[in-house]
């Protein structure tokens, strides 16, 4: 659902992360070249590639602008979901695989639209459950334990 | 013929066809559960096979390996999850035909296709197991370069009508696969001092996050303009079987896809994604109706899982006559043989040849019974469909996770998933192609080491692409294909 002007912007944003990373390469890479050809030469040329086409893209929206192709969406649900799979991550190393994994399954099933209580207490206690045993006692993968265990 | 009928014999004693069956349903399980990979079944199983039968020992690992391969592809059609590396060519189109309502019809055509791909693969094994590893002992560094920019040219083919993104797509791919240690020096670059970095991205992270994740970001804000369905999705009727007109769409795209992936099999360090991901391009550059690729094509499909399970019975033949493993897999049932006192290599075709002779006869038979569990198997794996997305995404997403971690028991990688979703997500609503970027990872470190090894071998000195025969013809296809594509570029934005 492309906004005017949108695909530009990306476009922009694309060019200058581009140079950018173009530029600080040489700085974020150690050795030598051997032949020519060094740990740095493959990313510089890919980001000055990348940058070429990302001016050709922004030269193509500037002049060739596209209409919205819907009505504008609220972008809040896919923030809420990236802060929540990040809080889960970083909640996995204190709260256990469990506790963590019944609140993302109860707060995922929310967010996608199931109302039923039952429906989402069902799905939050078994569906961990069933991971967890399958992972540690089938496969001997162990999962993240609660810090107080 | 002396040998077979015996092996014949052995290989469908009850013992033996029960443990194969065993561990094909395991090595189904494994495939299509994101995370849990094809050697990390075939190594927790090893020890079990130590208290059988050589033979049977064998032909469980054999099972496992042929299981994982398809299984991969049963998750990926179903609910966008690749559950191999190598299934995520599947999910490109494989999804789109369960959106459409043709998820039965795509678990058939991925199924057909493995057996076919699977079954030319054992065959080639049996074959031409002598010529296709002498062949495979010609590709160098400098043929691995040519042949790496031959693949890359896909990126091209599967850009088409979307040139540019598709371009920045794949060199962006490129780029990510040079993060980590450098290949051939050791020295870190671009990890900007993160330790985890170091060891560069994991191909199951980019995949589940540009999939699945991704696929829940957009379920996420589909929700909240209320564009969603409040059920699963329907089996149509017309999608649950294979017509003949299917057939005659696939089966060319099975029967071509199945000798790439022979001899990608069959050249160490290749693999099977990357049979899958070039079989999807080449079946895309060769279609009658190229623009259904990536839209829910069929043709996508045969031509990923033929190609991934290509890969199978060839990966044996460096092993069995150089005693060469070729990949992680074939390392581990190195093992294994040599548990069971079987030494690898040319000796083991005079030495233990009724053994050999009983092995490619469960190699066949294990692509067979392959066939039957998968059939039986695909009215229940279907009903997946049918679950409410509202009920399946919050577990797809917490298998995602949960797989992704016992991968690599690291939670940065599921930090690197999550960015990899929301880049997805992204790469979806501004219409940057996903295919270029995974074959632009897969391909960028071949490539790349090819390149500079070859540089090193010839001393700076570029001839070595041109007096090496093989390195020289995969240059000029390139050429040739890249030119093919300018043209219908051309033409394309002309009409």
């Amino acid at each position: 659902m492309k906004r005017p002007g949108e695909e530009a912007g990306l476009a922009a944003i694309l060019l200058a992360a581009s140079l950018v990373l173009a530029a600080i390469t040489p700085f974020q890479v150690t050795g030598g070249e051997i032949w020519g050809i060094g740990s740095a030469t493959l990313p510089i040329a890919l980001a000055l590639a990348i940058a070429l086409l990302a001016a050709w893209l922004l030269v193509d929206a500037l002049r060739n602008p596209r209409p919205a192709e819907g009505p504008r969406q609220r972008a809040w649900p896919v923030l809420v979901m990236t802060v929540g799979l990040a809080v889960y991550i970083a909640a996995l190393p204190w709260l256990g695989f469990y506790l963590s994994t019944v609140l993302l399954v109860g707060g995922l099933a929310r967010l996608f639209g199931e109302g039923r209580i039952l429906i989402i207490l069902v799905l939050a206690l078994a569906v961990p459950a069933v991971l967890l045993v399958f992972f540690e006692r089938f496969m001997i993968i162990f999962l993240p334990a609660a810090a107080w265990n | 013929m002396e040998l077979i009928l015996p092996a014949i014999g052995e290989v469908m004693q009850p013992i033996n066809l029960a443990v194969m069956t065993i561990g094909l349903i395991i090595g189904m399980a494994i495939g299509a559960i994101p995370g849990l990979n094809v050697p990390l079944a075939v190594a927790i199983s090893l020890p079990i096979t130590f208290h059988l039968a050589p033979l049977a020992g064998i032909a469980m690992l054999v099972g496992i390996y042929k299981g994982g391969t398809y299984g991969g592809s049963i998750s990926a059609i179903l609910i966008n999850v690749p559950g191999t590396p190598a299934a995520g060519a599947t999910a490109l189109d494989g999804y789109a035909l369960t959106q459409q309502g043709h998820a039965s019809k795509a678990l058939r055509v991925a199924l057909y296709s493995s057996f076919t791909g699977g079954l030319i693969s054992d065959l080639s094994l049996i074959m031409f197991a002598i010529p296709v590893a002498m062949l495979a002992l010609k590709i160098g560094p400098a043929e691995n370069f040519a042949l790496g920019i031959l693949a890359l040219t896909l990126i091209g083919v599967l850009s088409e009508g979307n040139m540019v993104k598709g371009l920045i797509a794949g060199a962006f791919g490129i780029l990510l696969s040079t993060v980590g240690l450098d290949p051939l020096n050791g020295e870190t670059r671009l990890t900007f001092g993160l330790l985890d970095l170091s060891g560069g991205f994991q191909f199951i992270s980019l995949i589940i996050g540009v999939f699945a994740i991704a696929e829940a970001f957009a379920l996420a804000h589909a929700t909240a303009g209320r564009l969603v369905a409040s059920v699963g999705q329907r089996v149509s009727a017309a999608g649950k079987g294979m017509s003949a007109a299917d057939w005659r769409l696939c089966l060319p795209v099975m029967l071509r896809a199945a000798p790439v992936g022979v001899f990608i099999g069959a050249v160490p360090g290749l693999g099977s994604a990357i049979s899958a991901f070039i079989n999807y391009g080449i079946a895309r550059n060769f279609s009658r109706e190229p623009e259904k690729f990536g839209k829910g094509s069929l043709e996508g499909v045969a031509a990923a899982e033929s190609g991934n399970n290509a890969v199978c019975g060839s990966t044996f033949i460096p092993l069995l006559t150089l005693g060469i493993p070729g990949d992680t897999i074939t390392a581990i049932m190195l093992g294994a043989f040599m548990v069971h006192g079987l030494i690898p290599g040319p000796a083991l075709f005079t030495a233990n040849a009724d053994f050999v002779a009983a092995f490619f006869v469960a190699m066949l038979v294990s692509s067979i019974l392959m066939l039957a569990i998968g059939r039986l198997g695909l009215p229940l794996f279907v009903q997946a469909v049918r679950i409410p997305n509202k009920v399946l995404f919050p577990i797809v997403v917490a298998l995602c996770m949960t797989g992704v971690y016992a991968s690599s028991s690291s939670y940065f990688d599921l930090y690197v998933m999550l960015g990899f979703g929301l880049l997805g997500y992204g790469m979806k609503r501004f219409g940057f192609p996903v295919a270029p970027l995974l074959i632009g990872f897969i391909l960028g470190p071949i490539v790349e080491v090819g390149l500079r090894q070859s540089l090193i071998i010839s001393r700076g000195s570029l001839e070595i692409f041109v007096t090496r025969p093989i390195a020289l013809i995969c240059l000029l296809l390139a050429a040739m294909v890249v030119t093919w594509v300018a043209i219908r570029q051309n033409r394309g934005i002309k009409s």
